[in-house]
C-alpha cells in the first residue's frame, strides 16, 4: 500500500509542473483620487514565493503604509500536465496628503536571490471635497495576515453592536467607503470590518449580509484576518472586500451589513484551541454557553451624482469608469465569405457587467454579426472590477477590404467628470469580398452613397437591398417531409428483407442443420427396412447406407469400415455391424451369385443391431 | 370539352396566378423604394398569403415593418427567415440590429446557430441519411458474406455511426426543430414574466420588446415561458407572437 501511495505521489508530482516565470507587478486600484481618499497599491508577485517588498514607501505627498500579504494559487490543465501559478500579491494603502500629480516610484522587489523592479506608477490626487475617510480606517502597521497586535486609534465611525451594553466589549462593525460622492453606475471599493473581542470564541455562520436599495453589490472577496488593538483590547477582525454602483441619482441611504454569528464566553476554549481564526466558518463550537449575535456595521450616506447629458454620445451603454481599448484582427487574409475574427479588448476599472459591446465604424463593407463576450478580472483584484472585458466579433467582407472596421467605446470617466470616446486603429488586412446572397431588386433604384459612411454605427441595412429569391420553403423539417420519410421506409424495409434473407441462409448452410437432415434420412432408410416387402438384397443395401451416413453424417467422404472402427461406439455393435456388412459382402462378391436369404427374426435382430448403433451415435 | 381544352386552361390559371404574384412582388419592391413602407408591407403580406412562405418574402417584410417602426413584429418575420434560410446573413444582421436598438441582451451563440449559418442542412440530412444506410447495409455483407470479419464489421459500423451523427445534427442543428417553439415579445413596452398567471404575482423578470423567449405551456389568457437566461414565468399571450406561424 505504501509502495501505491509512493509511486502515486511519485506520478502526481511527475504530472504537476510549476512553469511560470516570475513575474512581477504594480498596479494602483485608481489611477484619480483626491486628498485624504486611499487607494490601494497591489505588487503581485507570480511564480515565486517568500518574496521581500519594504514596509514603507517614501513618496512626497502620499502616505503609504504595508496592510498585508495574499496569496493565490491557480492551477491549469494542459495536455494532461497540470501546471500550478502561485502570485502573492503584497497590498499598501496610499493617503494621498496633497493634491497633484504624484509618480510612484519603481518598488525593489526581492525574489529568489534577485531583486526585479516595479514599473513606475502615476497618481492623480484632486483637492478634498468630502471628509477625508482615512482616520476611520484603522489600519495596524506591518501586520501579516495573523499579525501581531497592533495599536490603533479605535473606528471613529464603528457604533456598537446591537445588543445589549456588554456585546459592544464583545464585537462591532465598520462600514468603510473610501469616497461620498460619486456618479450613477460608477464602481466604488467597499470594506466591511467585523471587530470580535479575542476573549470569546467565535463562530461566523454566513457571509455578511448588504444589500439595499438604489444600489447594486458585487460578490464579497475571501475573507482577511488579522487581530488589532483599539481601545487597549485586542480584536480578531475579519475583512470583506466588496464594490458598490449606484443604481440612481440622488442621497443615498446605505444600510448596516450585518454579520450573524456564534460566540461563546471566556474561559470555554475549545479543544486545546486558542486561536480565533481557527472557529471561523464552519467549525463546530464546543458544546456549553454559545449565544448567537448579530454584529452590525454604521450605515453610510453617499451622493450620488447624474451622468451628466452634455458630451453623451449616442454609442454610450452605460460604462463608467476608466477604461483602454485595444484591437486584434485574425487572419490578416481571409477569401471570399471566410470570417474574420476582430478582438477588442476593453481593460481598465469600472462596471464592466454594465459595460456594451463597442460600436464597429466605417463597416460598410462588412457582415458584422453580435459579438461574443468574455470579462477577466485582475488577479490582484479580489472583488472583480478591475480587468478585461474581451469581445470577438466575426465579420466577414462584403467587398474586398484592406482594413478591419474601427472599434468605438464610449464610457463615462468619474474622475475627469466627462465623456471619453475611444478608438481602435483600423488593422491591415486582406479580405476578399463575398457576394451578397441578397440582390439589388429590379424595380428599385441603385444604391445611394452613404451621407457620413465614417458615422455609422454597424450593421446598417441599405434600403434599396431586399431580397430577390422567393424560392418556397416549408417551416416543416426536411426530416419530416413525406418523401424523406417513404424513401427512408422502403430501405428499411430493404434492409430487414437482406436481415431475413442472410439469416436464412446462415441456417441451412449450418452444420447442425446439415447433420439433422442427414439423421432424417438415415431414419427414413431405417423405416424403409422394417418393411416385410423389402428383399434381402435391398435390406443390405439400406443397412449399409444407413451405417455409412449416420458415419458421415459431416459431408466427409471415407472408408466406411474405417469410420466404424474409429467410431467411439462399443465392440459389440462393431462386431454386429461388421458380420452385416461381411454378409452383404460374401453376396456380392461371391461367384456362384448364390442367392441372400432373411427370414424374419433375422431381420429383426440387424434393426435391432444398427438401432443400438444409431443410440450410441447419438449418445 | 376534350382534354387539350382542360389542359389549357389549367396552365392559363397557374400563368396568370404566378403573374400576379410577380406584380405583387414588383410592387412591394417599388413601395419599399418611394419609401412608402405600409404600402410595402401589404403588398409582401399578400404576396406571403397567396405564394406560402418563402424567406425571402419574409425578409422583405421584415425590413419593410422595421422601417415603418414596427421593430417586434419585424424581428418576428426575420426570424421567420431565418427558420427558413438559416444561411440568410443579411436577416440575421438585421435582426441583430434591431435587438440592439430595442436593448434586447445579446444572446450567446450556440453550436447550433454555427452549424446552421454554415452547413446546408438538407445536405447534411441527406449525407447522413444515405451514409447510415450504407453502412448498414454493409453491415450485412460484413456479417453474411464475410462470416463477420472484424474489420469489415467494425468499417461498416463506423459509417452507420457517422451518418447518424451527421443526420443528427442536422437535425437539431435546424431552426425548424429547434426554434419550433420560439416567441417574440410584441409589446413595445416590453413584457413582463410573472411567477403564477395573475396580474398580481411576483415579477420574474421584464424583457424588452422584441426579445426571444420559448413557450413552454399554454393556459387560457396566458402562456408559461423561458427566458434566455433560464427564468420561467408566465406572460400574457397577446404580448407574444409565435415565430412559427399558425396554420
Amino acid at each position: 500500500m505504501k509502495r501505491l501511495l509512493g509511486l502515486f505521489a511519485l506520478v502526481m508530482f511527475g504530472l504537476i509542473g510549476t512553469g511560470v516565470a516570475q513575474q512581477v507587478e504594480a498596479e494602483l486600484s485608481q489611477d484619480y483620487t483626491e486628498v485624504g481618499q486611499p487607494v490601494r497599491l497591489n505588487i503581485s508577485v507570480t511564480g515565486a514565493r517568500g518574496a521581500q517588498v519594504p514596509q514603507v514607501l517614501k513618496i512626497d505627498g502620499l502616505d503609504s503604509r504595508f496592510i498585508g500579504k495574499s496569496e493565490q494559487m491557480q492551477w491549469q490543465m494542459n495536455g494532461g500536465r497540470v501546471s500550478s501559478t502561485s502570485t502573492s500579491i503584497y497590498s499598501y494603502l496610499i493617503l494621498p496628503l496633497r493634491e497633484g500629480g504624484f509618480t510612484i516610484p519603481s518598488i525593489p522587489v526581492a525574489v529568489g536571490g534577485k531583486t526585479v523592479k516595479t514599473s513606475p506608477l502615476t497618481l492623480r490626487v484632486a483637492g478634498a471635497q468630502g471628509v477625508p475617510v482615512l482616520p476611520a480606517i484603522p489600519v495596524p502597521q506591518g501586520q501579516s495576515r495573523r499579525g501581531s497586535v497592533s495599536p490603533v486609534p479605535p473606528p471613529q465611525s464603528a457604533p456598537p453592536s446591537q445588543g445589549s451594553q456588554s456585546d459592544e466589549r464583545i464585537a462591532f462593525g465598520d462600514l468603510i467607503i473610501p469616497k461620498k460622492t460619486l456618479f450613477v453606475g460608477e464602481v466604488v471599493p467597499v470594506e466591511l470590518r467585523f471587530y470580535f473581542n479575542t476573549d470569546y470564541t467565535v463562530r461566523l455562520s454566513a457571509p455578511p449580509s448588504f444589500s439595499g436599495e438604489g444600489f447594486t453589490v458585487l460578490p464579497f472577496s475571501k475573507p482577511i484576518e488579522k487581530q488589532q488593538e483599539v481601545d487597549g483590547q485586542i480584536y480578531n477582525v475579519v475583512i470583506f472586500q466588496t464594490a458598490v454602483s449606484a443604481a440612481k441619482a440622488g442621497s443615498l441611504e446605505i444600510s448596516p451589513a450585518t454579520l450573524g454569528s456564534e460566540i461563546q464566553p471566556p474561559g470555554r476554549v475549545p479543544f486545546g484551541r486558542d486561536d480565533f481564526f481557527g472557529g471561523f466558518f464552519g467549525n463546530i463550537m464546543p458544546p456549553g454557553d454559545v449565544r448567537d449575535i448579530t454584529v452590525r456595521t454604521q450605515s453610510a450616506k453617499l451622493d450620488v451624482k447624474p451622468l451628466p447629458r452634455e458630451g453623451r454620445s449616442e454609442d454610450f451603454s452605460g460604462a463608467v469608469g476608466q477604461f483602454s481599448l485595444q484591437a486584434s484582427a485574425t487572419p490578416k487574409q481571409a477569401a471570399a465569405g471566410e470570417p474574420v475574427s476582430l478582438k477588442v479588448t476593453v481593460s481598465g476599472r469600472g462596471n464592466f457587467n454594465a459595460m456594451g459591446s463597442p460600436v464597429l465604424l466605417e463597416a460598410d463593407g462588412w457582415r458584422t454579426y453580435p459579438p461574443g463576450e468574455k470579462f477577466e478580472a485582475s488577479p490582484s483584484d479580489p472583488i472583480g472590477f478591475n480587468g478585461e472585458k474581451r469581445f470577438e466579433y466575426m465579420i466577414v467582407a462584403r467587398e474586398d477590404q484592406s482594413k478591419t472596421p474601427v472599434a468605438q467605446l464610449s464610457f463615462f470617466d468619474p474622475s475627469l467628470e466627462k465623456y471619453v470616446t475611444l478608438k481602435s486603429p483600423a488593422i491591415q488586412v486582406a479580405a476578399k469580398g463575398a457576394a451578397d446572397p441578397p440582390v439589388v431588386a429590379a424595380a428599385t433604384p441603385a444604391p445611394q452613397p452613404q451621407a457620413t459612411p465614417s458615422a455609422v454605427t454597424t450593421p446598417v441595412q441599405n434600403e434599396s437591398l431586399l431580397a430577390s429569391n422567393f424560392s418556397p420553403a416549408s417551416f416543416a423539417s426536411f426530416a419530416h417531409d413525406r418523401r424523406f420519410l417513404i424513401t427512408n421506409g422502403v430501405l428499411a424495409v430493404a434492409w430487414s428483407a437482406a436481415l431475413l434473407l442472410g439469416l436464412g441462409r446462415a441456417v441451412t448452410v449450418s452444420s447442425f442443420a446439415r447433420q439433422s437432415a442427414a439423421r432424417r434420412e438415415s431414419r427414413k432408410l431405417l423405416h424403409k427396412m422394417e418393411d416385410p416387402g423389402c428383399g434381402p438384397e435391398e435390406f443390405f443395401n439400406m443397412a449399409e447406407e444407413f451405417v455409412s451416413s449416420r458415419l458421415t453424417s459431416n459431408g466427409a467422404r471415407s472408408d466406411v469400415r474405417e469410420l466404424l472402427e474409429n467410431s467411439g461406439i462399443s465392440d459389440d455393435t462393431k462386431a454386429a455391424v461388421r458380420a452385416v456388412f461381411n454378409r452383404h459382402d460374401e453376396r456380392k462378391y461371391s461367384a456362384s451369385n448364390l442367392q441372400l436369404k432373411l427370414d424374419a427374426g433375422e431381420r429383426k435382430q440387424i434393426l435391432d443391431q444398427l438401432k443400438s448403433f444409431d443410440h450410441e451415435l447419438r449418445g | 370539352m376534350n382534354c387539350a381544352g382542360k389542359l389549357f386552361f389549367v396552365c392559363l390559371f397557374f400563368v396568370t396566378v404566378l403573374c400576379v404574384h410577380a406584380d405583387t412582388i414588383q410592387d412591394g419592391n417599388a413601395a419599399f423604394a418611394k419609401g412608402d413602407y405600409p404600402a410595402a408591407i401589404r403588398a409582401f403580406e399578400s404576396a406571403l398569403a397567396t405564394q406560402g412562405s418563402s424567406a425571402g418574402l419574409y425578409y422583405n417584410l421584415g425590413i419593410s415593418e422595421h422601417k415603418n417602426g414596427q421593430h417586434a413584429q419585424a424581428a418576428v418575420n426575420l426570424r421567420r427567415a431565418i427558420m427558413l434560410d438559416p444561411r440568410m446573413v443579411d436577416a440575421r444582421m438585421a435582426l441583430s440590429e434591431i435587438e440592439r436598438s430595442e436593448g434586447v441582451p445579446s444572446a450567446r451563440s450556440t453550436w447550433r446557430d454555427f452549424v446552421a449559418e454554415r452547413a446546408p442542412l438538407k445536405v447534411l440530412l441527406i449525407t447522413g441519411c444515405v451514409l447510415a444506410w450504407l453502412g448498414a447495409f454493409l453491415l450485412l455483407f460484413a456479417v453474411f458474406a464475410m462470416r463477420c470479419r472484424l474489420l469489415p464489421l467494425l468499417g461498416a459500423a463506423g459509417v452507420v455511426a457517422g451518418g447518424i451523427g451527421i443526420f443528427l445534427i442536422g437535425y437539431v442543428a435546424d431552426p425548424r426543430v429547434s426554434e419550433r417553439d420560439a416567441a417574440v415579445v410584441l409589446e413595445k413596452e416590453g413584457v413582463t414574466l410573472l411567477s403564477l398567471p395573475a396580474d398580481q404575482s411576483e415579477v420574474v423578470l421584464r424583457l424588452p420588446s422584441a426579445a426571444s423567449l420559448r413557450i413552454l405551456r399554454r393556459s387560457g389568457e396566458w402562456t408559461f415561458c423561458s427566458a434566455p437566461g433560464g427564468e420561467r414565468g408566465w406572460a400574457p399571450s397577446k404580448s407574444l407572437e409565435p415565430v412559427l406561424p399558425s396554420a
